[in-house]
């Protein structure tokens, strides 16, 4: 089967077998393992936050923002986890990586990892899926190689979580070895987990991992980097996005009603050839356009 | 509209399931709950489940706590009356750790009562912590010196619970705690009235301690009622007392004027969690649901007042905190 009609499949949310999984990893590796920690990216480009599973959801955002490769997309990780789907999205995703390679570019989540995909939801439906962990294996060897985070025209400096205290310039992240699991701690760690908030300086995260930072460090990174604009994920936002420190960094959340659970609405950033900006929001696809769903357990609450 | 039987009794097994999962990842210490909990049901539920489920448990576990230590001798002069209980395991953790009350009474329908007494007849464990018991209603009851399991709808209140209170020697004069984990919210407000006059008319002094849903009315709380509509899980009382202002004013109405306190699950976490134990909770297992938690927590509320025939506040009331 060649990589269009998995493609194909993909699209309509059939999964592909084991061995299709296997060679189509292989491939992005090739490509993946060419990319820089900063990949660049010529606008225009359309800028998507977490979509964790979520399949029929993504499919909204495609028709909200067109397909690739009509539009150039970035999307800032965490493909994975919480939704029902996170096979069928990140393997479209990667298909479509290595079938139009400068058309869309994928930087990594937190969510990208061994230890995260154990506890939130995709190492069991891979097992559910396929019978057996390889695939599982497969996409995080893959996830190694996923960039750190992407520049836009040298002014949009885009990653999936934040900034790190051990980290001023984009060069020194462009020396990060990223060829691993996601550490505990880090400049790669942060970068993946830390959040905005409005305090001044560093702070402590209720993650666990990361920082919390405040709007002058922002203001400090932007103007050493000479940046217009800090874009990154990884927070719901119930609005879609959700600008702070005078519009110097922004949260794009691309997951409608998140977990199935949430109620929020979803955006995507359209960067266009002069990096003027458009938030696009849309919401969950209705439930009709989800086909016959399979036996899914219901949004938990406490009973 | 009201729930039907079959679907709250659902809400029991899932709220079990639900509390072993916590238990085995070590957020509380249990030992009885997994007695109820058939080997191929147990599942580890995601950490945000898990962190809620602790907050309950600790928060509950709080009050009761403070209730019975408020005498220097529970067993002579407090009881606890617990609505909906399902296979809740109280009584067994508090008698283990000898603060157990005068006498328990845990209430639900017969079909979870019936299952309930067998489990814990097969438990040796639990079966020897009963003390001086009968099994009554074709075995869909206990009946102990110290512990009893009646089986009924609290919605008959009157007609059908209040009896079998007095026929098991529940005592009027002595200070009562009634507590109602996710019981009210599935019931019409006006059954929830009865129970609520009932005990202001009948019981000389007692704290009412309600676990509950609010905040109906934004996205998230729009979604969770179709979400459990979805399940056959309505929820009359959510919406007749959305807010914890509402809750509270529940009470005062209808004569539990004393002490009348609402939080949400997220301050009880957040703010009532000493910080060390809050970090201990945090290194239970990794979380990354910060905002997701935020937004669930919020919609949880633990209600409580108190109510006294002198209608002055008795000593132990100030006692109860959180």
């Amino acid at each position: 089967m060649d990589l269009d009609s998995q493609i194909e499949s993909l699209s309509k949310c059939i999964t592909i077998s084991e061995n299709q999984v296997r060679d189509l990893c292989a491939k992005a590796r090739e490509i993946l393992i060419e990319e820089s920690n900063v990949q660049r990216v010529a606008a225009p480009v359309t800028i998507c936050g977490d979509i964790h599973g979520q399949f029929y959801d993504l499919m909204e955002l495609f028709k909200v923002g067109g397909m690739c490769p009509e539009t150039n997309y970035l999307f800032m990780g965490d493909f994975v986890d919480r939704g029902f789907y996170s096979v069928e999205t990140f393997l479209l995703l990667l298909a479509l990586k290595v079938r139009y390679p400068d058309r869309i570019t994928l930087i990594r989540g937190n969510h990208e990892s061994r230890q995260i995909t154990q506890v939130y939801g995709f190492y069991d439906e891979c097992l559910r899926k396929y019978g057996s962990v390889n695939v599982w294996r497969y996409c995080c060897d893959i996830f190694d190689y996923l960039s750190l985070s992407a520049i836009i025209d040298d002014r949009v400096f885009c990653v999936h979580g934040g900034l790190s205290p051990s980290i001023n310039t984009l060069d020194q992240i462009r020396i990060i070895d990223r060829k691993q699991e996601v550490p505990h701690d880090g400049a790669m760690c942060d970068l993946l987990w830390s959040d905005p908030e409005d305090i001044e300086g560093w702070g402590l995260s209720p993650r666990g991992a990361g920082y919390l930072f405040g709007g002058d460090i922002v203001g400090q990174f932007v103007h050493a980097n000479k940046l217009d604009l800090i874009a990154r994920a990884h927070q719901l936002v119930m609005e879609g996005y959700k600008l702070m420190f005078k519009d110097t960094i922004v949260t794009v959340w691309s997951a409608p009603n998140y977990c199935y659970r949430c109620g929020n609405v979803a955006a995507i950033l359209e960067l266009d050839e002069n990096l003027k900006s458009n938030y696009k929001i849309f919401e969950a696809a209705p439930q009709d356009a989800r086909g016959l769903p399979a036996k899914k357990p219901a949004p938990e609450y406490f009973l | 509209m009201a729930s039907d039987k079959v679907t709250v009794q659902g809400t029991n097994v899932d709220a079990t399931v639900a509390r072993l999962s916590a238990i085995n990842l070590g957020y509380f210490k249990d030992p009885f709950t997994t007695a109820f909990v058939k080997m191929r049901s147990a599942q580890r539920k995601p950490p945000i489940i898990n962190r809620g489920t602790y907050t309950r448990f600790s928060a509950i576990q709080k009050l009761v706590t403070s209730f019975l230590r408020s005498s220097p001798n529970p067993a002579l002069d407090r009881q606890i009356i617990c609505l909906g209980a399902g296979f809740d395991t109280r009584f067994f953790m508090l008698k283990v750790e000898n603060i157990q009350p005068k006498l328990h009474i845990d209430i639900d329908f017969p079909e979870v009562t019936s299952r309930k007494a067998q489990i814990i007849k097969k438990n040796k464990e639990m079966a020897g912590l009963l003390g001086n018991h009968v099994l009554a209603a074709g075995g869909s009851e206990i009946h102990g010196d110290e512990y009893c399991l009646l089986s009924g709808d609290l919605t008959q209140w009157n007609s059908e619970i209040v009896p079998k209170l007095m026929n098991v020697g529940f005592d009027p004069s002595v200070p009562t705690l009634i507590l109602a984990e996710l019981v009210y919210v599935y019931m019409p407000p006006e059954f929830v009235q009865d129970i609520l006059v009932w005990s202001v008319s009948a019981v000389t002094s007692s704290v009412m301690i309600n676990y509950d849903l609010i905040n109906p009315h934004d996205s998230f709380g729009k979604m969770m009622m179709d979400n459990l509509k979805m399940r056959k899980i309505m929820l009359p009382g959510l919406l007749a007392y959305p807010s914890l202002e509402c809750q509270k004013k529940r009470f005062f109405d209808s004569g539990y004027v004393l002490n009348a306190t609402a939080v949400t699950m997220l301050d009880q976490y957040e703010i009532h969690t000493p910080l060390e134990e809050r970090h201990r909770v945090s290194k239970v297992e990794m979380f990354d649901e910060v905002e997701e938690w935020q937004l669930m927590a919020s919609h949880y509320c633990i209600a409580w007042a108190c109510q006294s025939r002198d209608s002055l506040p008795q000593d132990w009331m100030s006692k109860l905190s959180l």
